[in-house]
């Protein structure tokens, strides 16, 4: 058995099946919840290139599969990044069965998942650009839901992507012919000005980074978190891994340099302008671009930066699909995310204003909320490299969002004469509400905990 | 192939994606379109095996079907919402003259970033992408923005398959291409669909 069957092809096929009954949208959740968690499952008991015991059979798992002379290769390394995509699939495919979400959500998940696996494990690996632009396709379907015209930010998004694509391929190109032959340093320099431009409209960074605040607002809450989180961070492991196989590229710039000025204007620009919006939805944008920031902070500072990224990650779905979750109970009560439509709204919708507030200042990092320990490890972790300009801005971005959340709270509980009538939250999102908000305060009371559980993932990108 | 065809689908290539600039009208887009990627085939065709250029061809015009046929459908709203007057169609038509004429400017820089490329390769896929460019920077209707991205992605697959020969990449570049076309086909008909929650 080929281990692409089991984590690419099936999948793809359930997602197939799954949208042929989109009217069982309850049962099809839940059947695609199952497959994501079996696919992280069987990643975690069988390794891609083991052996699968089933009862009396004995089932050979081989690790690559060829198509047209290019290879998929799934390796045992792999392994954590195959659970950490499924397992995300599956978090974001549970919490949907108590948000507002069109029936196309998790077949387009689904294929959107299984597509981003091979693009991040085929080879050669620049081959990966064309599937996150198939990829971003499928998003754009998944947010321009039915009834509605598409909005601004997935044009945007879309074109984007598109020229992000096409840089990373025109990148690859060079750096392949400065490769082959002596080094040419006009070859080189032009190679990596156009992997950072392709790298900057594939992952939202500064001046491209438009898209996110205007999806977050204009879009459904909850397909746009999703698509933050899995679309973003499939995005930073293919960069990975397009450092990792031009690593000779590091003997002529120092990456790490550049991640620290891309991380602080990120961090800066998010962190600035969290505190200045006035819908709810734009304030989880900006906070998306400054996790894009820390992230690239994290990645700056080498192996311990990888773990504390990994750790960021988890908190971040947490927090986001905490976060998502209760904006989407808002916005399918009043329509809109604007404070001048939900100020005061605490009175009539307290769990979801609990979820903002716990999703929030967790990614501001508030101590005691999960967010503050991974912060101060990684502020503390750049003052020790002597980046203290950059820790700064770590400061400035926190302060940013806090003052965000802060503003957004106080709309919220707003005392206004008069209140629109809304239905009760309902259990489903009670339960979740708990379960994500109980996540976010553990972590962020007993973070070893979570860093111990990051610590494999770290591994695959030393 | 004769040095003629290729230089006159230089100019096909340009033309065509200047009038995609310029009317809004879907009958003469479609064709445009249609246009633009025979152009495309020939210029593929100077550097790869007729048979990858053919699935270009065959890739674009059925991209060009899936919109066409999606437009045919709307077209109703769709000229509801041209826009574009005579002032609006001189403005684009100067500014694509001049990317033009960027684009010619840098031919020799091109040329030696794309060392052993034709020229008529560079310059119109080079075309392509200036165009596509100011198409999507200057449109907001989807529709628009969709064609575009198409006008980039023919734009890039001419740079790119004059470069790697790969049949994969082909193969992805196709269904890129269609996918695009496909997302304009639901973009131009997701707003009277039914919602399914």
């Amino acid at each position: 058995m080929n281990a692409v069957l089991i984590w690419i092809v099936f999948p793809l096929a359930i997602a197939v099946i799954l949208f042929l009954f989109q009217r069982w949208k309850q049962t099809i959740t839940l059947i695609g919840t199952g497959v994501a968690l079996l696919l992280a499952g069987l990643a975690w008991l069988y390794p891609p290139d083991g052996a699968m015991r089933l009862g009396p059979w004995i089932f050979e798992i081989t690790d690559r599969f060829s198509v047209h002379g290019r290879q998929i290769i799934l390796t045992h390394g792999d392994r954590p990044i195959l659970i950490l995509l499924y397992l995300m699939a599956a978090f974001w495919f549970l919490g949907s069965l108590a948000a507002k979400v069109p029936a196309h959500f998790v077949p387009f998940g689904m294929a959107a998942t299984a597509i981003m696996v091979i693009s991040i494990f085929v080879e050669p690996f620049y081959y990966g650009a064309l599937l996150f632009e198939v990829v971003a396709l499928l998003f754009t379907v998944l947010l321009s839901v039915p009834g509605k015209l598409p909005t601004k930010g997935i044009l945007r998004f879309m074109a984007f992507q598109t020229l992000g694509m096409v840089f990373i391929l025109l990148a690859s190109w060079l750096l392949n012919q400065t490769h082959v032959e002596t080094i040419n340093q006009t070859l080189l320099k032009q190679a990596l000005i156009a992997m950072g431009l392709g790298f900057a409209f594939l992952l939202g960074i500064f001046p491209f980074v438009t898209w996110i605040p205007m999806i977050s607002s204009q879009n459904n809450s909850y397909l746009a978190a999703f698509m933050f989180n899995i679309f973003l961070n499939g995005a930073i492991l293919f960069g990975l891994s397009f450092l990792e196989q031009y690593a000779w590229v590091q003997e002529y710039i120092d990456f790490s340099v550049y991640f620290q000025i891309v991380g602080a204007i990120m961090l800066g620009v998010g962190g600035l302008l969290t505190a200045f919006q006035r819908n709810l939805g734009r304030v989880m944008g900006y906070v998306v671009i400054v996790g894009i920031g820390h992230a690239f902070l994290a990645f700056s500072l080498g192996r311990t930066g990888t773990q504390t990224y990994f750790a960021l990650l988890i908190v971040q779905i947490c927090a986001l699909g905490v976060w998502s979750l209760s904006l989407n109970i808002i916005y399918s009560q009043l329509h809109s995310l604007d404070y001048s439509s939900v100020a005061g709204i605490a009175y009539r919708l307290p769990f979801p204003v609990i979820g903002i507030f716990l999703a929030n200042f967790s990614l501001a990092g508030l101590p005691l909320l999960a967010g503050f320990t991974l912060y101060w490890a990684l502020g503390s972790q750049l003052i020790f490299q002597s980046s203290l300009r950059i820790t700064i801005w770590l400061l400035v971005a926190s302060i940013g969002m806090l003052g965000g959340g802060l503003r957004s709270i106080s709309v919220l509980i707003a005392r206004e004469e008069e209140l629109p009538e809304v239905e009760e939250s309902t259990n489903l999102f009670k339960v979740l509400l708990v379960f994500g908000g109980t996540f976010l305060v553990i972590f962020g009371m007993m973070p070893h905990y979570l860093l111990r559980f990051v610590e494999n993932l770290s591994l695959v990108f030393q | 192939m004769p040095q003629i065809y290729t230089t006159l689908s230089v100019g096909l290539v340009f033309l065509t994606a200047l009038s995609l600039l310029l009317f809004e009208n879907w009958r003469w887009n479609a064709g445009a379109l249609a246009l633009q990627y025979l152009g495309v085939f020939v210029l593929i065709a100077m550097s790869n095996p007729v048979e990858i250029a053919v699935v270009k061809l065959v890739a674009g015009w059925m991209s060009t079907a899936i919109l066409g046929m999606a437009m045919v459908d709307n077209s109703g709203e769709i000229e509801q919402k041209e826009t574009l007057n005579l002032p609006g169609q001189l403005f684009r038509g100067l500014v694509a003259i001049l990317v033009g004429l960027i684009v010619f400017s840098f031919l020799p820089q091109a040329l030696t970033l794309f060392a052993g490329v034709a020229s008529q390769q560079v310059l119109g896929g080079a075309f392509l992408l200036g165009l596509g460019l100011l198409h999507i920077s200057l449109s907001t209707a989807p529709v628009r923005v969709i064609i575009g991205l198409l006008t980039i992605t023919a734009g890039f697959g001419i740079l790119y398959a004059s470069v790697e020969d790969s049949i994969f990449i082909t193969t992805l570049l196709a269904i890129v291409n269609l996918g695009i076309a496909f997302v304009g086909a639901y973009f131009l008909s997701v707003s009277s669909m039914e919602v399914v929650e």
